[in-house]
């Protein structure tokens, strides 16, 4: 059985692993490379010329800024909305509490792309177009955190609240110094994931801005490459670019996302 | 509580001030700014920077207008950023120009926010005959040019010209008849009887059938109301002109050859790997190509070769147009201004230099620079000599569910061959598949 997972993992790791080694070694390669046949998996021999390409005929650092600024305020902010609103769907009790939970949830069924229209209407009407807020503004209500993290706090025991009230301690204390802790597998990797997804989106920051010095790097990144021509070698650096950060926090914060899924998976 | 909140109030005002920084842009008064909306990324990218420029340093600094390019993403994107603002109540945030694909005619083309390019010219006093007619009827709607074709492109044959010298044909297939005698002699197999060379690669679709049907008898209409040119099309006309049948017919015989491979992507790569000996693609494939295939073998490009004798249509323009929007600036004379230097011989040529397009104002065919860089690669001469041969009636396809229709093209006739069903029944089903399509779109229409 053993062999079996071990295999499997392995057949399923190598199909993740395999695009993202692919970009980082096209990143070197040479024009010629791209078109040589059979394909190349690694370059013939390797240079930085596309790194150099990649800055020199976009703003990518400009790109790169909007998408980190972007990414991490969007993230900090939906991880604040996120915790208190799980918070108080775990731990209070008040009139049309599971309504307006249901309602929350039941946002989770709406496809993002049918709101994209209304979404860009009042994102414009608001005149936010071209603005950092613009950009975030609808990642921060996000029902699958809120959801996912009221799951976990239920299985924190409400008498550990009572008796820390009792002893005079704050919501906000129990939360930030027992709750969160004790949370800080599941809120890690919320957070990790909400950072590569508005990191990642495309079709929305393209939307509500017109200034390249707004453009975030996904769009950037298109900008790169033209459909006509094979020449990838600029694109791909930029790619590499991109996943490194995403890569080292999923490297170095491995251990927390493992036990978020193990725990929520093995049902505690 | 009162820490927390005080850090979500810095970071907003963070996010504020950040905001502002972007906004640095000033205006100075009297100079009319255009913006112009483009998908033009990489090679092309630059060589629509360097028109602008080009604009804002000489007409532009003149008539004091200057044009700023904003690119939004690919061509698709540029579709769906326009349309997302031309449903709102606000058309304010529209740009004076728009540079769209093909596909995007059915959208645009009844928009009350469009103005047509031709009224733009004819307020200007500006013969637009200097246009190509082809490529101006690419965009004629209604008798109408409703905008100015900018990244033009047709259809080309290419073919392995070293293959060909290897077992002795001299000249390329003119006719669907002589592509099966050529295909049948370039087809290579192993030992085992396994292909490993074939002589042709394409399952057709729209993009091929459009001129397949269209020229033939000089000029066929695959639908009515002019291939949706002059109003939604209510019925296709293949089946009832026999344009189909007589197309399936050379098909099927050049599939029973056993040369050619029904192969619907990557048809370059197979092209270049010396797999397939002959492939049609778009002239703006030309540059790709030559870089792909590289020094293995000599690359030989010829007109799209014809149904039969009597197919004279020619080929048709493909591409991009750039449109001009009504968002209440009344900047139009000023974007005009712009759609005329973008399009002026000079800058055609540079624009076909750069990117391949060819160009669409008359006069560059004869510059000298012109005749002097088709001597140098006489592959873009076949592609233009094609295109002028051209009737320039015959033109693209455009329907509703366009998706839909292209996919039925190509698993009809991958059916036909498979299935071995006769052109004939072949040819029907197409006319009743397709018909129901623009039915429902009346359906939609109406309601």
């Amino acid at each position: 059985m053993k062999k079996v997972t071990a295999f499997v993992a392995t057949v399923f790791s190598l199909i993740v692993v395999f695009p993202i080694f692919y970009s980082i070694s096209a990143s070197f390669f040479t024009y010629t490379d791209f078109t040589s046949i059979p394909a190349r998996l690694l370059p013939s021999r390797p240079t930085l010329e596309n790194y150099y390409r990649a800055f020199k005929e976009s703003n990518l650092e400009q790109f790169l800024a909007n998408s980190l600024v972007t990414a991490s305020l969007g993230t900090a902010l939906r991880m604040v909305i996120s915790i208190l609103a799980a918070y108080t769907f775990s731990f209070f009790t008040f009139k049309g509490r599971d309504v307006l939970f249901v309602l929350i949830v039941a946002t989770m069924l709406l496809p993002s792309d049918a709101l994209l229209l209304a979404n860009y209407s009042t994102i414009r009407s608001l005149r936010l177009t071209d603005t950092y807020v613009g950009i975030i503004s609808t990642t921060l209500l996000a029902p699958t955190h809120i959801f996912m993290l009221r799951q976990y706090f239920k299985t924190v025991s409400s008498e550990y609240r009572e008796a820390a009230l009792i002893e005079g301690c704050s919501d906000v204390r129990f939360l930030t110094t027992l709750l969160i802790p004790i949370s800080k597998a599941v809120v890690i990797t919320l957070a990790i994931h909400s950072f590569s997804t508005i990191f990642n989106d495309y079709l929305w920051p393209l939307l509500v801005t017109n200034k390249e010095s707004m453009r975030t790097v996904q769009v950037g990144l298109t900008m790169l490459g033209f459909s006509e021509n094979l020449d990838y070698g600029p694109q791909f650096a930029a790619i590499t670019l991109l996943i490194t950060p995403i890569l080292i926090a999923f490297i170095a914060m491995h251990k927390p996302i493992q036990t978020s899924v193990s725990t929520r998976f093995a049902g505690r | 509580m009162k820490r927390l909140i005080i850090h979500v109030v810095l970071v907003l005002l963070a996010t504020q001030s950040l905001a502002a920084l972007g906004q640095t842009e000033t205006q100075r008064d009297a100079v009319t700014t255009i913006t112009w909306w483009h998908s033009n990324s990489g090679l092309a990218g630059k060589a629509a920077e360097t028109l602008v420029d080009d604009f804002n340093n000489t007409v532009g600094k003149e008539k004091n207008i200057q044009v700023q390019a904003v690119y939004q993403g690919k061509a698709n994107d540029v579709l769906t950023k326009a349309k997302a603002i031309w449903q709102s109540s606000d058309t304010s945030d529209l740009p004076d120009l728009v540079q769209l694909d093909g596909s995007a005619v059915l959208d645009i083309r009844d928009n009350p926010n469009l103005i047509a390019m031709e009224d733009l010219a004819k307020a200007d006093g500006y013969d637009l005959s200097q246009i190509m007619e082809a490529a101006r009827l690419s965009i004629t709607y209604k008798q109408e040019m409703i905008a100015m074709p900018f990244n033009s492109s047709t259809i080309l044959l290419y073919y392995n010209k070293t293959a060909f010298d290897e077992v002795g044909i001299t000249t390329p297939p003119r006719t669907l008849d002589d592509l099966a005698e050529v295909a049948t002699k370039l087809k290579k197999t192993d030992d085992k009887g396994k292909v490993i060379r074939y002589g042709f690669a394409n399952v057709p679709t729209t993009y091929e059938l459009m001129v397949w049907l269209g020229q033939q008898n000089g000029l066929s209409y695959i639908t009515d109301f002019e291939n949706g040119h002059t109003g939604n099309p209510t019925k296709v006309l293949f089946h009832e002109n026999g344009t189909m049948v007589n197309f399936l017919t050379k098909w099927k015989a050049l599939y029973a050859t056993g040369s050619l491979e029904n192969l619907t992507s990557d048809l370059n790569g197979a092209f270049a790997s010396g797999r397939v000996v002959m492939i049609v693609a778009s002239t703006s494939n030309l540059t790709t190509i030559h870089s792909m295939v590289g020094d293995r073998f000599e690359v030989g490009v010829a007109p799209f070769p014809m149904v039969d004798e009597k197919a004279t249509g020619g080929v048709n323009v493909g591409g991009g147009a750039i449109y001009a929007l009504n968002n209440g600036s009344h900047n139009e004379s000023a974007a005009w201004e712009f759609v005329k230097f973008a399009t002026s011989a000079k800058q055609q040529y540079a624009w076909h230099i750069a990117t391949g397009y060819f160009p669409v104002h008359r006069d560059t065919y004869t510059m000298p620079e012109f005749q002097a860089h088709l001597e140098a690669n006489p592959h873009y001469g076949v592609a233009i000599k094609q295109l002028l041969d051209s009737n320039p009636k015959l033109q693209g396809l455009w329907v509703p569910s366009a998706y839909q229709i292209y996919y039925a093209f190509q698993s009809g006739i991958l059916k036909m061959l498979t299935e071995n069903k006769s052109p004939e029944q072949t040819s029907k089903e197409l006319e009743t598949e397709i018909n129901s399509y623009f039915a429902e779109f009346q359906r939609m229409q109406q309601e």
